[in-house]
């Protein structure tokens, strides 16, 4: 659906690609497709980076709760 | 990054005029370069002096028994290598790289807080003198193990006081340090220099600017409470009074995990300027180096307990932090992946600079490995405070951090001094480096695994070889040191003149953009970056 833009500032992403986008970021690798698509702001990366610390933890804390009941 | 050597012409003038001369130039400093200078110095001053205290151990433990030093002295000299080569040479050698390249990199004139810059460097003479002088106090130094564990700590002798106050110190310094970082690189960044164009040592830089904004007042409000149960009739720490002994090492370690990745991570930044420069090839995947780092650095937070699986905690907090722990593998992995790849069909040469991140390459992944096999909860029980555990960290804090240390100071040392060093006594100096190191610690990993615990000055009969050769090896380590020394002071003096940019896959601002020696002013005009 990007397709048409070119030469033009990348559009406003949604919060999906943002989300995308940065979960491979969180997870340390880059995927070029999502990251030459879509601008993301620095405070779009502070907020991510603390949900995703969060969901980090909640993970790790419900596979704990799975394994040791 | 080709509008270039037009700027390098505006610095002549800077060379010489206003530049203070004598003993003022330094105290009252606020040029980047000379106070990165200083702390370098300082740094390799107080690297001799917490390697002098790492010669003591290990002559003490050459063989079993006490023969030279007494066991309180022991402790203490065990606690004040630690405290010494943590606070006062990794740390501060980091800061010194920072300040001379930061804003030679970011094509910036100087640091954003110059006069901030100097009072951060003069903290660290005065801190450096207590830790010393707290040897002297009454008592002899606080044989508390540089992590200053309840109730040792809130028991210990006057020494303990000085400890704690110079702490405070280098916290204040590193905060300060962190603040001018993080404001020249948002703030001071040359037009067309984005932050994803940044080298990778100044993303480096900011990143562990943070962790240390973050954690140096954890750590500042541990010895606090320290020093208030010492004197001021607070329980914190005291069991008996309600207090909880355990609090301190939560404390202790929420801020000892992250200071161990802000250890390493300008480490990592400076390996991935060397390695592409000695490949002729950029940096791979330059993208999810930034992303990797910064996962580390979130991680770095969530994993401290890993430090005290034995002192005593819930079996889902053990799963909770073993699991974390192990994850950290994932963008260290990534990092080790992206080196390899940047090197794979490079064009590569071995000067010294490369051998040492190729000797950092090899050896942090084996502390990294090590510190996996530590992760596991039910080995790290087994192994915990054995040999084992100073093999890991000092694979990690010696092989990683000091070697990357040194593969930057010959990777610069051209652009700082104009002088090129002793390439041959530099690749002696790695191989004595590299070989002395592995006889030193490899073998206490089996000293660790056959139970070996640390932080003793006597041991059972059965560990009297590893012992030895381990105790060879350190003075073999610290005797290269001072070839490293001498190489130094040989290039500054009297090494050949450096060409602009020696390394021909150097590409980033300080080598294509500016004369060598690196004026005293560089960038008053900022370069316009393409």
């Amino acid at each position: 659906m990007m397709d048409a833009v070119v030469n033009e500032k990348p559009p406003k992403a949604t919060l999906l690609q943002v989300v995308r986008m940065l979960f491979w970021a969180f997870f340390g690798v880059r995927k070029r497709v999502e990251h030459d698509k879509i601008e993301v702001t620095p405070v779009q990366v502070v907020i991510f980076g603390i949900v995703a610390g969060a969901v980090f933890v909640g993970t790790l804390v419900t596979v704990v709760i799975l394994v040791t009941r | 990054m080709d509008a270039a050597h037009a700027h390098t012409h505006d610095h002549g003038h800077d060379d010489h005029g206003h530049k203070p001369s004598g003993i003022m130039r330094w105290v009252k400093s606020t040029n980047h370069k000379d106070i990165g200078t200083m702390y370098l110095w300082f740094s390799f001053t107080m690297f001799m002096v917490g390697g002098v205290m790492a010669m003591i151990i290990r002559a003490e433990l050459f063989q079993p028994g006490l023969q030279i030093v007494r066991p309180d002295f022991f402790n203490s000299m065990t606690t004040y290598h630690g405290l010494i080569m943590v606070f006062g040479a990794i740390m501060p050698a980091f800061v010194g790289f920072a300040n001379w390249l930061i804003p030679m990199q970011i094509g910036a004139p100087d640091m954003a807080f110059p006069r901030m810059n100097n009072l951060s460097f003069w903290l660290l003479p005065p801190a450096a003198m207590l830790l010393i002088a707290a040897q002297f106090m009454p008592g002899g130094g606080a044989g508390v193990g540089w992590t200053m564990y309840a109730p040792l700590s809130t028991q210990a002798g006057p020494a303990m006081d000085l400890t704690i106050f110079a702490v405070h110190i280098l916290g204040i310094s590193s905060i300060m340090g962190s603040i001018n970082i993080i404001t020249t690189i948002l703030n001071m960044r040359a037009p067309g220099m984005s932050l994803m164009k940044m080298p990778l040592f100044c993303w480096t830089w900011l990143i562990t600017a943070y962790l240390l904004v973050a954690v140096m007042p954890v750590l500042a409000g541990a010895v606090t409470m320290t020093l208030t149960d010492r004197h001021f009739g607070t329980h914190f720490f005291n069991a008996a009074g309600g207090g909880d002994p355990v609090l301190y090492q939560h404390i202790f370690w929420f801020f000892g995990h992250p200071e161990v990745y802000i250890i390493a991570i300008p480490a990592f930044g400076v390996v991935s300027q060397v390695i592409p420069a000695f490949s002729r090839k950029p940096l791979f995947g330059y993208a999810s180096m930034v992303y990797a780092t910064a996962s580390i650095a979130i991680l770095s937070f969530m994993v401290w307990a890993h430090h005290m699986y034995t002192a005593g905690m819930p079996v889902e907090a053990q799963l909770y932090f073993m699991y974390a722990t192990a994850l950290i593998a994932v963008p260290t992995g990534v990092k080790v992946f992206n080196w390899v790849a940047t090197m794979w069909k490079g064009s590569l040469t071995f000067e010294t600079p490369m051998l040492f991140s190729l000797g950092f390459l090899f050896l942090f992944t084996l502390g990294g490995f090590t510190g996996l096999v530590l992760s596991i909860t039910p080995v790290d029980v087994q192994l915990h405070d054995t040999y084992y555990v100073v093999a890991h960290f000092h694979y990690v804090m010696v092989a990683g951090a000091l070697f990357s240390a040194f593969a930057g100071i010959y990777f610069w040392l051209p652009k700082w001094t104009g002088r090129m060093y002793n390439e041959t006594l530099g690749k002696w100096h790695f191989w004595l480096s590299l070989i002395f190191f592995n006889v030193t610690f490899f073998v206490q990993h089996f000293l660790g695994l056959a139970g070996m615990p640390r932080r003793i000055p006597d041991y059972a009969l059965q560990f009297a070889e590893f012992n030895a050769i381990s105790s060879i090896g350190a003075f073999g380590f610290g005797l290269s040191q001072l070839l490293f020394l001498y190489i130094v002071i040989k290039c500054i003096t009297s090494g050949d003149k450096a060409p602009d940019k020696p390394w021909e896959g150097a590409d980033s601002l300080e080598w294509t953009h500016l004369p060598t020696p690196a004026p005293w002013h560089s960038f008053e005009t900022p370069p316009v970056i393409k």
